[in-house]
């Protein structure tokens, strides 16, 4: 499935709207929100259909993950949005994570673990807001300008000692490059749950944190959490991927980015792609390939790194950025 | 005091809602402190012991308790402590009423997250490393790592 999904789950007593952007959507938040009351009105009627009472308006169909088998329920399922409980303790498992790559459904999951082995962005984790008898989804984790997250009430230009990123190869290079010197030193985390790790090993540290919102999911709350604790001390800054950064700069001429830029859901196949982040790599690679600027993941080409494709690669981010020498 | 062991935790009842499904009395709902916690997370009114009164979903019996509500009560009702739950099915509105139920005696919960203690001190131990925390930056970066 690709594109947005709007919802509309009601029975007498509850109304739920929504809508879901993208493969996996998360839904945590305070308890008595009705998490639990929606995630029954889909099993009920998963079970008995319109005899349930229960209306669910949407373009697919709607289904509860009920079934303790839940490998051979899943096998049995597509085209659907999957709604799970958080008592399925097989969420947190790679098993599950491998059992959903690559299927054509929509995932909304109740649970509050971060759920490691899944690439889920931090735009999709979602409380349940509630008006009388009316409820919708709120995102939990607010973008700012330069789609940085603070839990601080204001913001300001980061001043880091260090560039933390997650990546360890050609995005890691580009910030390497960038920061030539000056005072800021790059360094990598190699790893989403090694960004967390780098944090804590160096509490002193003014940190930017800059990694690939598109499957931060997992992290950000402890990541934030920190980000709170430290208050000042570290910025975190979530873009959909580097490889989203580089199609947003303009730099590399391919047909129809910019109208993919605008709304990529539209073209992002679940059952092809785990995560936006692995569609806007793949996009890269083959909007590229075949030219001088052919574009790797494994190591930064020469091109990228010219002082005038660096600066405006980064362009969207820029405005909370430490300082380069060479702004 | 309270004891979190963060993380994975094999011992522990994951799904709380089937265990107190199958667990609980009409006693536990009758208690005064069931009350408090079902009418400040739930918003709910305890009308009789089976029966509860929801702003959203009308009359309901205390199978329809939110999760987190129902985990508290496991708690509350395990004095022995001889099981540990899965807390993480509480959300930061439960916190308050996990640090009370831990005033009086020893509890042991797990947690799957950084569930939201608030800005105020408290004490807790970090089982999986035995450092006591006393408020949340310090359970930030005692626990962090293993969630």
């Amino acid at each position: 499935m690709k594109g947005r999904i709007d919802i509309r789950v009601s029975n007498s007593r509850a109304s739920f709207r929504f809508t879901l952007n993208r493969n996996i959507t998360v839904v945590r938040g305070d308890s008595g929100t009705g998490k639990t009351t929606l995630y029954e009105m889909i099993a009920e009627h998963t079970r008995l259909g319109k005899a349930s009472g229960v209306e669910i308006a949407a373009p697919c169909p709607c289904v509860a993950l009920t079934d303790m088998d839940w490998q051979n329920q899943l096998g049995h399922t597509r085209g659907s949005v999957v709604f799970i409980d958080e008592g399925a303790d097989y969420l947190a498992s790679r098993g599950f994570a491998s059992a959903i790559q690559k299927t054509d459904n929509y995932y909304v999951i109740f649970n509050r673990e971060n759920l490691h082995e899944l690439p889920y962005s931090v735009e999709e984790i979602y409380e349940i807001r509630t008006s009388t008898r009316y409820h919708t989804l709120k995102k939990i984790y607010q973008r700012r300008e330069g789609y940085v997250y603070s839990q601080a009430r204001t913001q300001q230009k980061a001043r880091a000692d260090v560039l933390l990123t997650e990546d360890s190869h050609a995005g890691y290079q580009f910030y390497q490059r960038l920061y030539e010197g000056t005072a800021v030193r790059c360094e990598t985390a190699k790893s989403n749950s090694g960004v967390y790790t780098w944090l804590q090993d160096h509490p002193e540290q003014n940190v930017f944190v800059m990694a690939d919102g598109a499957a931060f999911g997992s992290e950000i709350d402890r990541v934030m959490k920190l980000e709170k604790q430290r208050a000042g001390r570290i910025t975190v800054c979530l873009p959909e991927s580097f490889e989203w950064l580089i199609l947003k700069s303009g730099l590399i001429p391919i047909k129809g980015v910019e109208k993919m830029l605008e709304d990529p859901g539209e073209q992002i196949e679940s059952a092809k792609f785990f995560s936006w982040e692995r569609f806007f790599e793949d996009y890269l690679i083959r909007g590229s390939a075949g030219t001088y600027y052919a574009y790797s993941k494994g190591r930064l080409l020469p091109f990228y790194a010219v002082r005038e494709n660096l600066n405006r690669i980064i362009e969207s981010v820029a405005e909370h950025m430490p300082e380069t020498a060479h702004e | 005091m309270l004891n979190i062991y963060f993380g994975d935790m094999p011992e522990a009842i994951y799904n709380t809602a089937v265990f107190f499904k199958n667990t609980y009395k009409d006693s536990w709902i009758a208690s005064p402190l069931a009350a408090e916690m079902i009418a400040d997370v739930d918003r709910s009114r305890v009308v009789t012991p089976q029966i509860i009164e929801s702003p959203v979903l009308g009359m309901i019996t205390p199978l329809q308790l939110s999760g987190g509500v129902k985990t508290l009560l496991l708690i509350a009702n395990d004095k022995s402590g001889k099981h540990v739950f899965n807390a993480s099915t509480c959300g930061d509105n439960c916190a308050k009423w996990i640090l009370r139920l831990a005033q009086s005696r020893k509890v042991v919960i797990n947690l799957r997250h950084l569930m939201d203690f608030g800005d105020d001190t408290f004490k807790a131990k970090v089982l999986n490393n035995g450092r006591i925390v006393r408020n949340m930056r310090e359970m930030v970066e005692a626990a962090g790592q293993y969630v």
